[in-house]
């Protein structure tokens, strides 16, 4: 039978950094495909070229036997029956659940759209989600979990034959699951497809029929679901080549030789993130914050910046603090570096110079100067910091929206430094920047905290997490499930715990791991893994990371 | 009847602080103008208010798409300016000029949302652009204050028609047609675009259509206030238009529209007028001078806002 979907050597870049390359699969009808993959692996850009939001650059995307035209677009996704529903939501929080299920399709009689009619139409589509709501319901005063079920309903409406779960379970609790799953076997039962992304690797197994891993932008095989088990998708999934990307982790074993905490977060808590949050940063040392995207790692830092309000107990050097604003943290010595760097991290619109002067007024512009701004000190500062950093610009006038993404991560981490920070909080410090700046800057952040910083690093990534860090923490749903240090700090386990939610064998000991039942098959894995690395003409990745 | 009071006055929470201003606003019109209650002064003081109104209700339109109108009060002017250089003498001629002026302004509302729609402009900068060429071609058309409207309009308009009040009539159909607007797919896709454009994109919905036809109704909202205007006044005025622009995005957010688009509702938006219509009048009978009147108006607006402003946040948490 002709594959209902198929996706074929599809290649995408977004500013010269190459997202999705050559990336082929197909979808046959009756079939439920899963897409796997880490943060940033390149599964809901390819989904976006299927539903229209994107074009490839490359490639191309056959539906129903026949090559999309060049003008794919989600509205003629739609009229062609695929559905999807993604992470991001797509409801208008202010219309009302009905509205929503037939948002841009609304029933109509003689050109009038009858309340009445929209909400017995609706209830159907809502109970066939297992949604027990009044249609008439605000859809913004559901909780998120509801909402993701809207888009579901709504999803269902345009009757589709191909439906696209982009994260769609990720904020619904384990009977919401069910009932999206009910819905998947229907529609396949039906004849329909699915394409199923999610991070939780047990609900993949539950559904898919086949499991298409993805990895930087490429596929890395696709396997019937009969014929593999969770720790073989794992392997698919995480892996690298080996460089001296990493610099050498602190020397130090906290166990032998404890270190007195700088910064002591106690039952740290920010409403609907992240709850009873305990972290000890400690000078000298790198402690990262994993898991899933969008687990409360984000508003941990932002809390221990004074920017999202939370409660617990927070001690400086002993002393309890309240980083109630910014400013009060930045008093405390504390910097951060914001996920967003163009909205938080610089001033695009500025130039380099007053980039990097920014945080340094005080000192630049001190009061028996008339707080003028010192023009020498401040050439000095910046020429220090662009020096020490290798910040490349044309010249320091250059506005900081003409710089690469490293170099403006370079300038939001830079200005910091000459305000001698004691504790520096990163949130996804090299995303979408190139190999050679991550490595500057890993080599650079080992460095300020060898000379007695403490850094957090909140990463996506968890080859970056593994390689950089002297302890991760994992967060599952904005509790701490697991912290991996020395030689439990493993891509694999770090994976694990994400996806699973648990402290997965934390408690051996790393020396049993040769013993672990599960190790001969581990090694069998690799070399299947490597087989199909060969396969795929790849570069020998030898498994994952490791140190010495 | 009581249950009916309940029913709407549960379905109109919003507006109820709305509705409190607007009353005792009453009240104290009451004690400078005892006849305020009498057909005469309702025709009069609805021919007076009816531009702000439909003014209000355009700026509405185009705040419910996230947007807003800075050209508002020029298009105003210039539909006000097409209408009374008409000339027209006649029943037929006045059909005509109001067509016309009504083409124009609708014109001129597509041609900033298909601006903002295709250009990708911000609307601000878009209509701040606009508002200085619709004011010039206002200045074109008719350089000095003149034109003409037929005298028995007027006299129908201001004073009523065989004891009709025609300017709440057009009022009330306006807002008739705008509840029927909101029960086709065009309102629904209206308030979904305003509410969350990319959603509705990703839901396969012509956004950018959606965004030049509610900037088209906008214009012949404006259209509609600068007739109005025209036939209130009797002649036409190219730079009377002007003040309307803050006029009415005052009316609409006292009327609870949202700044970011896809909250509010045109009943809240018509309160709003009447109360900022009610407000100046008001200060012009307290006889106090005008420099102080301005202080005072601009004072209530910001107390009524802020208090609005925290009632909601209150309600949502």
């Amino acid at each position: 039978m002709a594959p209902l979907l198929s996706v074929e050597q599809v290649s995408k870049s977004f500013a010269g950094n190459q997202v999705l390359k050559e990336v082929s699969f197909t979808v046959e009808p009756g079939e439920v495909l899963a897409l796997v993959g880490e943060n940033g692996a390149g599964k809901s850009t390819v989904l976006s070229l299927v539903t229209g939001l994107l074009a490839p650059d490359s490639g191309r995307v056959v539906h129903d036997g026949a090559p999309v035209p060049r003008a794919w677009s989600p509205h003629r996704a739609r009229a062609a029956g695929i559905g999807s529903v993604h992470q991001e939501l797509s409801l208008n929080p202010h219309q009302s659940v009905a509205e929503n299920v037939f948002l841009g399709a609304w029933p109509s009689r003689r050109g009038l759209v009858r309340t009445r009619d929209l909400v017995a139409r609706a209830r159907p589509l809502l109970e066939r989600v297992g949604l027990d709501v009044d249609p008439r319901t605000r859809a913004g005063r559901l909780p998120l979990g509801r909402q993701q079920l809207v888009e579901l309903a709504k999803a269902l409406a345009g009757e589709p034959r191909l439906l696209i779960l982009d994260e769609a379970t990720s904020a619904l609790d384990e009977d919401q699951v069910g009932a999206v799953f009910r819905v998947v076997r229907e529609l396949r039962d039906q004849g329909g497809s699915v394409i199923l992304v999610s991070h939780r690797m047990a609900e993949l197994f539950a559904v898919s029929d086949r499991l298409t891993v993805l990895k930087d932008g490429a596929v890395m095989a696709t396997r019937e679901r009969e014929r593999t088990d969770h720790d073989d998708i794992v392997r698919l999934m995480v892996g690298r080549e080996l460089s001296d990307l990493f610099p050498e982790k602190a020397a130090a074993d906290p166990v032998a030789d404890p270190v007195a905490p700088l910064l002591q977060a106690r039952d740290l808590t920010v409403p609907r993130a992240c709850s009873s949050v305990d972290l000890d940063l400690v000078p000298g040392r790198i402690l990262g914050l994993g898991g899933l995207q969008g687990q409360g790692q984000r508003e941990v830092l932002r809390a221990l910046f004074g920017l999202d309000r939370h409660t617990g107990q927070i001690t400086l050097d002993g002393r309890r603090v309240r980083l109630s604003s910014p400013r009060e943290a930045i008093r405390h010595r504390i910097a951060y570096v914001p996920e967003d760097r163009k909205t938080e991290g610089v001033h695009t619109a500025r130039s380099v110079r007053d980039n990097l002067a920014l945080p340094s007024l005080r000192t630049l512009a001190p009061a028996n100067r008339l707080t003028t701004v010192s023009r020498t000190a401040e050439t000095r500062l910046v020429a220090d910091l662009t020096d020490r950093l290798r910040i490349k610009a044309a010249s320091p006038a250059q506005e900081a929206r003409r710089l690469s993404g490293g170099n403006q991560q370079k300038v939001a981490l830079a200005k910091w430094l000459p305000t001698d920070p004691r504790v520096l909080l990163l949130a996804e410090p090299t995303r979408g920047i190139d190999i050679g700046t991550k490595r500057e800057i890993y080599h650079l952040l080992r460095r300020l905290a060898d000379d007695g910083l403490a850094v957090l690093v909140t990463s996506g990534d968890t080859m970056e997490l593994v390689g950089l860090c002297d302890e991760v923490a994992v967060l599952y749903e904005g509790r701490v499930v697991d912290r991996l240090t020395g030689s439990a700090l493993t891509e694999e386990r770090l994976v694990r715990a994400s996806v699973m939610g648990t402290a997965t064998e934390s408690d051996e000991q790393p020396e049993e791991q040769a013993d672990d039942p599960s190790g001969e098959k581990t090694v069998l894995l690799a070399e299947e893994l490597v087989n199909d690395i060969d396969d795929s003409d790849r570069p020998d990745p030898s498994g994952s990371v490791t140190h010495a | 009847m009581r249950e009916r009071i309940t029913v709407a006055a549960r379905g109109n929470t919003d507006l109820l602080g709305l509705l409190a201003l607007l009353l005792v606003l009453l009240v104290a019109y009451q004690h400078y103008d005892s006849s305020l209650l009498s057909p005469a002064t309702v025709t009069i003081l609805s021919a007076q208010f009816l531009p702000l109104i439909l003014a209000a209700a355009g700026q509405t339109t185009v705040m419910l798409l996230g947007g807003i109108d800075l050209s508002l009060g020029a298009v105003l002017g210039l539909a006000m300016a097409v209408f009374a250089t008409y000339e027209a003498r006649g029943a037929g001629d006045v059909v005509t000029a109001m067509a016309l002026a009504l083409c124009v302004a609708v014109a001129a509302g597509a041609v900033n949302g298909a601006l903002v729609a295709y250009a990708g402009l911000p609307p601000i900068v878009v209509t701040l652009a606009a508002s200085f060429l619709w004011g010039g071609v206002t200045l074109v058309v008719l350089p000095q204050p003149g034109g003409h409207v037929p005298a028995g309009l007027v006299e129908a308009y201001n004073n009523g028609w065989y004891g009709i009040a025609l300017p709440a009539v057009a009022v009330a159909v306006a807002l008739g047609l705008w509840k029927l607007l909101r029960t086709t797919r065009h309102g629904l896709a209206l308030y979904a675009v305003g509410g969350n454009e990319h959603g509705a994109y990703a839901s396969g919905l012509h956004t950018r259509g959606v965004k030049i036809g509610g900037y088209a109704l906008a214009g012949a909202f404006t259209g509609l206030a600068g007739i109005g205007l025209a036939i209130q006044t009797g002649s036409a005025d190219p730079t009377i238009g002007t003040p309307y622009t803050l006029n009415s995005i005052a009316a609409s957010v006292l009327g609870g529209i949202s700044f970011f688009g896809g909250v509010g509702r045109m009943r809240g938006t018509v309160l709003g007028a009447l109360v900022i219509g009610l407000l100046t009048n008001l200060l012009l009978f307290t006889g106090i001078s005008p420099f102080y009147q301005l202080v005072v108006q601009g004072v209530i607006l910001v107390v009524a806002l802020a208090l609005k402003t925290y009632l909601t946040r209150e309600a949502a948490e």
